[in-house]
């Protein structure tokens, strides 16, 4: 019997402990250099997202096992991530001034904390800005904002990137211009 | 259609949720299946016999628990929003349950979600909602094992993944 309440409470402690190692993670994130919450902005909390994919810590990491013997290179590159968020929205519904005023505010929070920006197009129905953030030489975080016809990007990518691996990971998932950079 | 065990309160709320989202669409169930780990071992033990050529068993021995529902959807005259709502993803967070994917198109939305447990993934739940159908799906093992596995001997079309 006392062996039963044993495991009743141990196994109970362990399947509380898994949202907690979940909370732990997140947190870690947040407070992670490179990391930008695009949620204090009341235009990520209003207007639905067609696609939000956030992939972090263990994901990463399974994700980059993953690939180990299919492609070396972006596994050695994921490994070494925290998070990778990209958050898409339908332009059917929010015009373009409204979206390019809400780049124009989080352009104005990063250079505030100094992130450094690497590219800017500015065209009649297109607009890109990416910026980065480099802590004692290390490529830490990455931000790349980007609106088109039909949808606006929003990405944050946050570790140590590997600047010359960063086509790579734009490719694979459909980063705007991160193909085209760099360094 | 058919149907196996019962299926877990997150997973019923889980389809409520949705029910009362779509109203005044209803749904059918189609299939729903629920095999925890005394389920499972009968099916196991069949599979081991007759896959001679260890293709599936591998996998299967590192399942631990499967639950899916299938339910057709039943529209009415009446205009509905085929959506999954955000409480969904409360209800889901609150049982450790992280999103990880979230599409919404207009005529198909998908979420998945997982689970960890240390540094593992324990967990892997999914849902589909479109204009003919909800799909739950809930896999719970070692995952990590699984992909591992499948890579071994299928290799991996990163360009299907991402």
């Amino acid at each position: 019997m006392k062996r039963l309440i044993f495991l009743f409470i141990a196994s109970a402690f362990i399947w509380y402990s898994v949202p907690c190692s979940l909370a732990q993670e997140n947190e870690d994130t947040k407070e992670a250099p490179g990391y930008v919450d695009f949620e204090n902005f009341d235009f990520f909390k209003d207007i639905e997202k067609k696609v939000e994919v956030s992939i972090k810590g263990s994901l990463l990491r399974f994700v980059s096992k993953a690939a180990e013997k299919e492609d070396p290179e972006l596994s050695r590159l994921l490994e070494n991530l925290k998070l990778i968020k990209v958050d898409v929205f339908p332009m059917d519904e929010i015009s373009f001034d409204e979206v390019e005023s809400v780049i124009n505010r989080i352009s104005k929070e990063l250079e505030s904390k100094n992130w450094e920006r690497m590219v800017r197009v500015k065209e009649a129905k297109q607009r890109v800005e990416i910026y980065n953030q480099f802590i004692d030489d290390i490529l830490s975080g990455l931000v790349v904002m980007a609106i088109s016809d039909d949808e606006a990007v929003f990405v944050n990518i946050i570790g140590n990137i590997d600047p010359a691996q960063l086509g790579k990971l734009g490719d694979k998932f459909g980063i705007p211009k991160l193909g085209d950079m760099k360094y | 259609m058919w149907s196996s065990g019962c299926t877990t309160n997150e997973f019923n709320d889980v389809q409520h949720a949705i029910e009362k989202q779509i109203q005044p669409a209803k749904t059918k169930t189609y299939l729903k299946l629920n095999l925890g780990p005394v389920l499972l071992f009968p099916v196991k033990t069949i599979i081991n016999l007759i896959d001679t050529e260890d293709e599936a068993s591998p996998y299967l021995d590192e399942i631990m628990k499967v639950q899916v529902g299938v339910y057709k959807i039943k529209k009415t005259n009446q205009p509905a929003e085929l959506k999954i709502p955000d409480t969904v993803k409360k209800v889901l967070h609150e049982s450790g349950w992280e999103v990880f994917v979230r599409v919404r198109e207009k005529n198909e939305m998908v979420e998945c979600y997982y689970k960890q447990k240390s540094e593992d993934i324990i967990g892997i739940y999914t849902i589909v909602l479109n204009d003919d159908d909800l799909i739950i799906a809930e896999v719970r093992g070692r995952l990590d094992r699984i992909i591992e596995k499948a890579i071994q001997e299928h290799g991996l079309p990163l360009k299907d993944i991402f």
